[in-house]
């Protein structure tokens, strides 16, 4: 790398050895002989920043949208007639395809809880515990 | 000062876009009267969510008859005093039983005039207990369906005379404070005593056979309706036919259920008229028991039958 360095090269044509010497390349080469260094300023980025127009701002657009998106989702209600939104809260969105079944088995159910209920071996109003043998003086035996 | 002015800006238009969603809907749906699309929306979610539990139309039998909450209110009072009469028992009877000793052992006017004041105590908070429990029993017999009601109205007469007999025993007692008198009120206690545990086997005999029949009841409306829904509603041939010989089944259990519970029935008419009341209630329990475990059979069948897609 050293030896690259220290040994001069003649610049006299582009051959492929010299332009594999990058090193010697950049040294060598004239500094702002190109006008393509530093780019001036584009014409856009030169004109003097206004003010901008507010409804050129972003999020007075975004508010404009969700105004609107609103607007159209009160009028697609607002034409729904109320007996509509009625529905809308009383049906059942899966009616069953047997409600006959499904009433017999409540019914049935409900039959089940009574008989729980009525299980003669779970009284629920056994003799009250109370000593029988209250004295004072010891009965005769 | 200009950028100040510019996020001002922004800060208004950010306000404005959350605000009038908000404000211009419930402005609009108060003028119309129609429900904001916030609560149309919580609504329907509810309305989707428990489309799964709206139920049928209730039959007849769930609706209570009318009295039965008042009966229902009363029982529950019934049973909370007749808690705490029951604790106020269990401590006047831990003090009876010491004075009691104290005067055995003593032998002392003083101890026996403490072992006097603490038998009548004991005695009178035993009283209450048999008079609640004697009305509970009344307030229950009530309520109780599936009881004739010439025999629960019997039976009603009876506990009525019971709760008689324990207020003039009460009296007795209250006027019982010396060692001879209090000896005198524990004697006629044996009958009265009698008089209550007989009574209350009958009537607890009559309260469990009245539910279960009362079930019984409910057990063949429902087989009824489960019969005429596979006669009417089922499509498939062969599973109506299996279904109908499952239900077949079902009536031959329920007709044995029907003799067994006339000879119950029979028992406690018995119990009624009978003198060993106690002994007449562990054959009616053990029959009881037996229909419950058939009746319980019985739905288990039924269950299978309505069950969607069971042949």
């Amino acid at each position: 790398m050293t030896e690259m360095t220290n040994t001069p090269i003649e610049n006299t044509d582009d051959t492929a050895e010299t332009l594999s010497n990058q090193t010697q390349f950049g040294s060598e080469e004239p500094l702002f002989e190109h006008a393509s260094l530093p780019t001036p300023p584009s014409e856009k980025n030169a004109q003097p920043a206004g003010p901008k127009k507010f409804w050129q701002d972003k999020v007075f657009l975004f508010g404009v949208g969700v105004v609107g998106v609103s607007l159209l989702l009160l009028m697609m209600i607002g034409m729904s007639s109320p007996r509509r939104v009625q529905q809308l809260l009383g049906q059942n969105p899966t009616p069953s395809p047997r409600p006959a079944q499904s009433a017999l088995q409540q019914r049935l159910n409900e039959v089940k809880t009574d008989l729980s209920a009525a299980d003669p071996s779970q009284s629920d109003l056994p003799f009250p515990p109370v000593d029988k043998n209250i004295y004072l003086d010891k009965p005769a035996q | 000062m200009r950028g100040y002015t510019f996020h001002m800006r922004r800060i208004f238009w950010l306000a404005l876009c959350f605000l009038v969603p908000l404000i211009l809907p419930s402005v609009i749906f108060a003028k119309t009267k129609v429900a904001s699309p916030s609560a149309i929306i919580v609504k329907v979610a509810i309305a989707s969510s428990s489309a799964t539990v709206v139920t049928a139309t209730p039959s007849a039998q769930t609706i209570s008859p009318v009295g039965s909450s008042t009966l229902k209110a009363q029982g529950d009072a019934l049973k909370e005093k007749y808690r705490q009469q029951l604790d106020q028992y269990r401590n006047d009877a831990r003090l009876y039983v010491i004075a009691r000793e104290q005067y055995y052992q003593l032998t002392t006017l003083a101890a026996q005039e403490d072992a006097v004041q603490a038998t009548q105590k004991v005695m009178l908070s035993r009283l209450a207990v048999l008079e609640t429990y004697v009305k509970l029993l009344s307030v229950t017999l009530e309520d109780t369906p599936g009881i004739d009601i010439t025999q629960k109205a019997t039976q009603q007469g009876y506990l009525a005379t019971l709760a008689a007999v324990l207020q003039a025993h009460q009296k007795q007692v209250e006027l019982a404070n010396d060692r001879p008198s209090i000896n005198t009120v524990v004697n006629s206690f044996t009958n009265v005593e009698s008089q209550t545990e007989n009574s209350a086997y009958i009537t607890l005999g009559m309260i469990n056979y009245g539910r279960i029949q009362a079930t019984y009841d409910k057990t063949v409306s429902v087989k009824d309706e489960i019969k005429a829904d596979v006669q009417q509603n089922e499509t498939d041939a062969l599973v109506q036919a299996s279904k109908m010989r499952g239900v077949e089944e079902i009536e031959r259990e329920l007709s044995a259920v029907d003799t067994q519970l006339a000879k119950a029935r029979l028992d406690v008419s018995k119990m009624q008229t009978g003198t060993d009341a106690a002994f007449t209630y562990q054959n009616v329990q053990t029959e009881l028991e037996n229909i419950y475990a058939a009746l319980s059979r019985s739905l288990s069948l039924l269950d299978e039958v309505v069950k969607p897609g069971s042949s």
